[in-house]
């Protein structure tokens, strides 16, 4: 009995040791996962993937930008979102905190990407340049975002104020602000190599298609306005020359209603998506449930955003934009993002679009003095919705354009933006505000640039906070 | 008297009177003097006797042949004794060093109450039977110094915390290690929506004792997992003798805890709204459109509605016994405690069964199982549309719930207003009266819980024992959002189920021994082995769009939206020994060593080292202590040891992408953490000095301690700049030390023949300071702060300086003195802390005759806690047409006004809801928490019904509650803050216990 039991005791005692190495089930280590095409295709989905949170084109990116402008009024009976950002009511501890993690989380997993290409054995070239088309529009794009909430107008400074950190490689650090004319040179670098690498193609299979994911097309659009909220007017029009100048075509007048109820809109005639540049795709099983991005506006969600009346007195009912306002039980609610049959709401949010890129030109071409172009492009936009062309004079060219770019972006997170890059004052009629509070905000107001968050100064000594704040 | 040693041997009455027999009459009692209620009575050789009365009193008829009376009750010495021609013979049974009611099991090893060097508190069964709650977590609260157990929500069988003395960390796990009959066994939340505890699958009616392991010298030998302390849970097991076999009944009902509290009801509603309007700026003719004063006309108290009574049940059956070499116990239990919020509670059923059996002289075999089932009922709280408390606190007064002439109930609002809108198109203002019926939230644990011993006997004072345990766990979740409720409509029903097994293994091997040198010097040990392991799954699957509500099982999903799985897992390698000596039995000296590894550290760090050292000294030994005759007993111990913290998540070192993501229907990737091979334990150093005191033959007796335990290498998410990518990353960083003191007292101011008194006393202080957080000195947590030389949980908040009396306005304090009307400019401050000064616990049992009457008072004392629900419901005027309490209308209204509310304006008054010191409060409280009335019945009507023993009580549960906060409960989460929380609630329960 005694020499039985010792037998079994000893066994136990084998084997045990190798136990200890356990390896997580559903997650590899880093050197492992980049080490081949594969992974890295992987994780430049990874990349996309970060894009729809919720702090970020998920929705709060999107919604603030008109939440915060003359577009919006928050009903008086609300859920609490968006009080903040409509009242200017901004601070450390309020602000885009999560656009500022996800935007710089979303780099890193890019910049792990582009420093990992060149270590693949494969001998695979446009596979690899397809991989850099997207790394480098995500970051060209996610810096441009990141630039334009946080950092003041570009006119305020003419690239002199205090950008954002510029990181390119894997590292734990604590760096300062760079000027925002180096941010703005990063963008533009970036979204060139993203175009040099698509040219360098050489099969076009090996191009993953849009409008669901980055393309030369789409590199060019963004170009159209990071040199438009740079003042950099001919260099605005050269891009979106370029696009206009593609294949790519405007959704029609009959089919507006409908392009917006759907995902994205195939032309049945030459079989290609229309109007889309670029789409970030949301697919129902990745809904954020009553966080989808349409609820806010709907009333089968929140409801808490309605259009203002300025903004319902530029839309008459024979402009086919109308069509996105409907009217329940007396008030009126937008359906610009209805979403999906048993999805109300979910939207893949549209980022880069063909009318904006005409509307882009538009702007360039009177701030040059280019009347005639920019009476083209914008009579482009403005028959589309059904209403007449005109010819406005030298002097008004410039408003009925930016009157349009309201009309025709209007709830896809332009607006304040527009206002503030044009040195324009944000002046709001009606606002449901409590009295003394930022119905109106001065273009010279701090406000006009989203403070630092207080969790990257308390993590970052060298990070300084803009001023205002 | 815990332990109802049943052998009446009805044979008694059926001897015949024969010539010569003898009646012997006489009193058994404690060494205090006190009764001893059931002690057996037997005369030797034959099967004559009976069991003493509840003054320890018999009188036993002598057959011719009888000689000698065995007197013997549990946990006592055993006495013979001749009768040698007497009447009357009293008898005072003496403590038995190795019964069961002396032993204090410490887990791997046991040991006596005389030679514990070690700081235990021990909970006695008595303390736990019968309290109808289902969490052991629950019943020990405020029965042992140095343990904070406290609950953050009231939903029945939801997650307890406790924390022995103080917190031990700020990121890695603070709640004990469980051991339950000898073996670590999972604890925690296996739950992935809601809070469930998966201790409540125990039943407390079984447990013999829970002993509370505190200082290092008990706690090392769990090494990297002790350093929160260890709580030992020992079953019960077979009692050699007649089988004791019992049963219990209980029911009772329970009600929500509100202190008070009331919504405003559709007139004063309205009223207020009107105002706020009119100070707001609005025209008449937009109040009256918005705001007609026709809506008072419909008046519902959501509040009422949703709470109710609930049920409580509990029927119970048990048997325990055994011969010579084989002993059981057995039992059968359910449970019932319903919530009391609609719908929700929770069940169990549980079965037991421990078998100890001897083969031969030197082989020695047990196994013990227990099985059980748990099914929770959840209600949906928080600030989700559907929680029936959101709703409570939110829902406007003059929106119906019911049509009043069908009685149909209706759905809900639509996002302007309408009134009575019969449409659900709206996910916000939900009728949770409607819903709660319709949708369906569970979560059904079922666990095995077993192992089995062998041991042998190699020499006659060496033992090795080997174990192998098993702790199943599978846990069924079903989520169901019906296709006509708001939140169900946008996916036409929406059901999610997630399915969780978790297997723990344990191998554990011991061996232990004794020998004696000389006569003085007495020697023990234990050495021993451990391999742990733990494999847990998830696997989840979602479905929508549903033909009919009333088929919401994933089969009859038009959609599958979402599956997912998961695997988890963890290991444990150990080494450990303990040596004992004593001399003379009055100096004792012990050491521990544990080496440990685990998966979850990094490679360059995987073994780690723990050890202890202790000593005492039986002063009452000592000579010049003899002559101080009140003194019974006095014992000075002393311990200093290590110990580790490894409630870390597992493979948290490792750098790695997750694959949980996916973008157009491929998968994506992520970088998840930043590596850190060098991750290890923290490392908890205690020292304990205790004093065990008797006096007066031990009438009076308790235990005086003070105690440091200091972390080190303390695992802290370090914020890192997230232009890394990442926003923290774990570290071993960090010093952390709790002091304190701690007392307990039992005494016996009276035990006579008929009234006895008992006293239950413990007090703890517990201090919290961190000394160091590496190369920083703060790290904000939300609205708390850790900082250097402040305790964790330090609320870190604008302090509020009131309502301006000129315009309403809220004012801040300013840092510098003065005051300030803009909530940025007031800087945060310390301003108090969510840690408690000090926890007592006194329970008083008085017994006269058969009636006894125990009262337990609990309290905690000098926390402040925040309410976060404040935000929402005591805003001024922000959340328009969200319902408000009635303290809210007492406000700022004209200039002069001096007002603890500022002016409500619709959207808010500035900021004045935003985070301050506003809606901090003391959150101090004393708490009635237990109230038990018993009676036993009259040994003769007993008797008669041929049953051995009878016991009927009315118990009371958090009867009365003595707090200035108020909210609805100051019972918080260790976080001390309040967020639409399922309030604790107050019951009333009435039982029966028969023995047979």
């Amino acid at each position: 009995m005694k020499y039985r039991l010792s037998i079994l005791i000893a066994l136990f005692f084998w084997g045990c040791e190798d136990q200890l190495n356990l390896q997580p089930e559903q997650s590899l280590p880093t050197e492992e996962a980049l080490s081949n095409l594969n992974g890295l295709e992987t994780a430049v989905r990874g990349a996309y993937s970060a894009m729809r949170s919720l702090g970020y084109y998920g929705r709060n990116f999107y919604v603030i930008p008109e939440a915060a402008s003359d577009n919006i009024i928050i009903s008086l009976a609300n859920s609490g979102r968006f009080l903040n950002e409509n009242r200017y009511n901004l601070n450390e501890a309020q602000t885009q905190a999560g656009l500022w993690n996800t935007g710089y989380n979303i780099i890193a997993r890019v910049n792990n990407v582009l420093e990992n290409i060149d270590n693949v054995d494969e001998n695979r070239a446009d596979e690899k340049n397809n991989l850099r088309v997207q790394a480098f529009f995500i970051r060209g794009l996610v810096y441009f975002d990141l630039a334009r909430t946080f950092c003041q107008p570009w006119s305020k400074g003419n690239g002199s104020q205090l950008g954002v950190p510029i990181v390119t490689q894997t590292e734990i650090g604590n760096p300062p602000r760079n000027t925002l004319a180096e941010v703005y040179d990063q963008i533009i670098n970036d979204l060139t190599q993203s175009i040099n690498a698509y040219d360098a193609i050489t099969n076009d299979d090996n191009r993953w298609s849009p409008p669901f994911f980055a393309s030369k097309l789409a590199a060019q659009a963004l170009l159209s306005r990071v040199y438009l909220y740079q003042g950099d007017n001919a260099n605005a029009e050269a891009a979106a020359t370029a696009v206009i100048n593609s294949n790519i075509q405007l959704v029609s007048r009959n089919s507006y209603v409908s392009y917006w109820n759907s995902e994205v809109l195939t032309d049945a005639g030459i079989g290609r998506f229309i109007e889309d540049i670029f789409v970030l795709r949301v697919l129902s099983v990745e809904s954020l449930g009553a966080e989808d991005l349409g609820l806010i506006y709907m009333v089968e969600g929140f409801g808490d955003l309605r259009p203002t009346q300025d903004i319902l007195d530029l839309l008459p009912t024979n402009d086919v934009r109308r069509g996105l306002i409907q009217n329940r039980s007396g008030d009126d609610y937008i359906y610009k993002f209805p979403g999906r049959t048993n999805f109300p709401g979910l939207t893949s949010p549209r980022i880069l679009r063909l009318s904006e890129i005409v509307l882009n030109r538009a702007e360039a071409r009177a701030k040059s003095g280019d009347v005639v172009g920019a009476t083209a492009d914008l009579n482009l936009i403005r028959t589309r919705a059904g209403l007449p062309s005109f010819n406005p004079s030298a002097s008004e060219i410039l408003a009925e354009v930016l009157l349009e770019r309201r009309k025709e972006l209007a709830f896809e997170g332009h607006r304040s933006y527009d206002i503030f890059r044009n040195e324009l004052n944000l002046e709001r009629i009606e606002c449901n505000l409590p009295s003394g509070i930022n119905c109106t905000v001065p273009f010279t107001s701090h406000l006009t640039a989203f403070p630092i968050p207080r969790s990257e100064l308390n993590a970052n000594p060298n990070m300084a906070q803009t001023e205002g704040y | 008297m815990k332990n109802y040693f049943l052998l009446i041997l009805f044979g008694v009455f059926s001897v015949s009177l024969s010539w010569g027999q003898v009646t012997v009459s006489g009193r058994v009692t404690d060494a205090s003097g006190q009764g001893l209620q059931g002690a057996t009575v037997l005369v030797k050789g034959t099967t004559v006797g009976m069991l003493t009365n509840e003054n320890g009193e018999y009188i036993l008829d002598i057959p011719a042949t009888g000689e000698i009376i065995v007197f013997s009750y549990v946990g006592m010495k055993a006495q013979d004794i001749a009768i040698n021609g007497r009447e009357t013979i009293n008898v005072q049974l003496e403590l038995d060093d190795v019964s069961l009611e002396e032993v204090v099991v410490m887990g791997y090893t046991r040991t006596s109450k005389q030679k514990v060097i070690s700081s235990v508190a021990v909970v006695g069964a008595e303390k736990i039977e019968n309290v109808p709650l289902p969490d052991v977590n629950q019943l020990i609260q405020g029965q042992a110094a140095g343990v904070l157990s406290t609950g953050g929500s009231g939903q029945p069988g939801s997650s307890q915390s406790v924390r022995i003395r103080g917190t031990g960390s700020i990121n890695a796990g603070r709640g004990p290690l469980y051991v339950i009959d000898g073996v670590i066994i999972e604890t925690g939340d296996f739950v992935a929506t809601g809070s469930s505890d998966i201790l409540a699958n125990l039943n407390a009616n079984d447990i013999e004792s829970v002993n509370i392991l505190k200082d290092a010298t008990a706690i090392s030998l769990y090494g990297a997992r002790g350093a929160n302390g260890v709580i030992v849970i020992n079953t019960k097991r077979g009692i050699e003798g007649k089988t004791q076999i019992q049963a219990r009944i209980q029911g009772g009902f329970s009600e929500a805890n509100l202190n008070g509290f009331e919504m405003m009801n559709a007139q004063e509603f309205l009223q207020y709204e009107r105002e706020l309007m009119q100070a707001a700026g609005f025209s008449q003719g937009e109040i009256d459109l918005q705001r007609p004063l026709s809506l008072a006309n419909v008046d519902t108290d959501w509040l009422d509605l949703a709470f109710n009574r609930g049920q409580q049940q509990m029927y119970e059956f048990s048997a325990r016994g055994g011969s010579k070499s084989t002993r059981f116990f057995v039992s059968g239990n359910y449970f019932l405690q319903e919530g009391t919020i609609a719908l929700s509670g929770f069940e169990r059923y549980s079965v037991r069964t421990n078998v100890d059996h001897k083969a031969g002289e030197k082989f020695d075999i047990s196994m013990d199982v227990n099985l059980s089932y748990t099914d929770q009922t959840n209600a949906f709280s928080g600030n989700s549309f559907l929680s029936p408390i959101s709703g409570a606190l939110s829902n406007a007064p003059w929106t119906r719930y019911k049509d009043p002439l069908t009685g149909e109930l209706l759905v809900g609002r639509t996002p302007n207003d309408n009134i009575e809108a019969l449409n659900f198109e709206s996910f916000l203002r939900d009728n949770f009266v409607r819903t709660n019926q319709l949708n369906t939230n569970y979560s059904r644990n079922f666990r095995t819980l077993g192992n089995i011993t062998a041991g042998y006997q190699i020499l006659d004072n060496l033992r090795i024992q080997q174990k192998i345990a098993a702790d199943l766990i599978n846990v069924n979740e079903k989520q169901q959002l019906h296709p006509e409720t708001p939140d169900g409509f946008r996916f036409n029903g929406l059901v999610s189920d997630v399915f969780t097994p978790s297997i723990t293994y344990t191998l554990q091997t011991l061996l232990t021994g004794n020998f004696t040198l000389g006569e003085s010097h007495n020697f023990d040990g234990v050495g021993g082995f451990e391999f742990q392991q733990n494999d847990t799954e998830r696997f989840l699957a979602q479905g929508q769009g549903f033909a009919d509500g009333r088929l919401l099982n994933l089969n009859s999903s038009s959609l599958p939206v979402g599956v997912g799985g998961s695997g988890t897992s963890y290991s444990f390698l150990s080494y450990f020994a303990q040596a004992n000596y004593n001399f003379q039995n009055t100096y004792y000296l012990t050491a521990s060593i544990r080496r440990d590894a685990s998966s979850r550290f990094g490679e360059n760090n995987r073994w780690g080292t723990f050890y202890s050292v202790g000593g005492s000294w039986r002063l009452t030994e000592a000579a010049f202590l003899k002559n101080f005759e009140a003194l019974s007993s006095l014992k000075l111990r002393a311990s200093f040891g290590t110990s580790g913290n490894a409630e870390i998540g597992n493979f948290q070192s490792l750098a790695t992408y997750s694959f949980g993501s996916s973008y157009d229907g491929q998968p994506g990737s992520a970088p998840t953490q930043v590596p850190n091979p060098d991750l290890t334990w923290e490392n908890n150093e205690s020292s304990n000095i205790g004093l065990d005191f008797g006096f007066f033959n031990e009438r009076l007796t308790g235990t005086a301690e003070v105690y440091r335990r200091t972390s080190r290498d303390m695992l802290l998410n370090r914020p890192l700049s997230a232009t890394s990518g990442f926003t923290s990353v774990l570290r071993n960083l960090g010093d952390m030390k709790n002091e304190g003191i701690e007392l307990t007292v039992n005494a016996k101011p009276f035990a006579g023949r008929r009234f006895n008194w008992d006293i239950d006393f413990n007090i703890s202080f517990n201090r919290n300071e961190i000394l160091s957080l590496a190369d920083t000195t703060e790290i904000p947590n939300g609205i708390q702060v850790w900082r250097v030389g402040e305790p964790i949980r330090s609320w870190f908040l604008p302090q509020w300086a009131g309502v301006n009396p000129a315009d309403g306005t809220p004012l801040w304090a300013d840092g510098e003195g003065g005051v300030t009307g803009t909530w940025e400019d007031a800087p945060d401050q310390i301003v108090g802390n969510a840690e408690p000064d000090f926890i007592v616990g006194l329970t008083n049992t008085l017994t006269f005759n058969r009636l006894s009457l125990s009262f337990f008072f609990y309290a905690v004392q000098g926390h402040e806690v925040y309410d976060v629900t404040r935000f929402f419901i005591d805003s001024d005027g922000a959340n328009f047409g969200e319902n408000r309490p009635v303290y809210a209308a007492d406000r700022w209204r004209q200039p002069g006004d001096v007002a603890e509310r500022p002016q409500a304006l619709v959207g808010g008054n500035n900021n004045g809801n935003n985070n301050s010191t506003r809606y901090l409060f003391d959150g101090s409280y004393i708490r009635l928490r237990n109230v038990v009335l018993g009676y036993v019945l009259p040994t003769s009507w007993t008797k008669t019904l041929s049953l051995s023993n009878i016991r009927v009580y009315a118990q009371g549960q958090n009867v009365l509650t003595i707090t200035d906060y108020p909210g609805w409960d100051p019972e918080l989460a260790e976080a001390g803050t309040e967020f639409f929380r399922y309030p604790s609630s107050r019951s009333y329960t009435f039982g029966i216990d028969v023995g047979f």
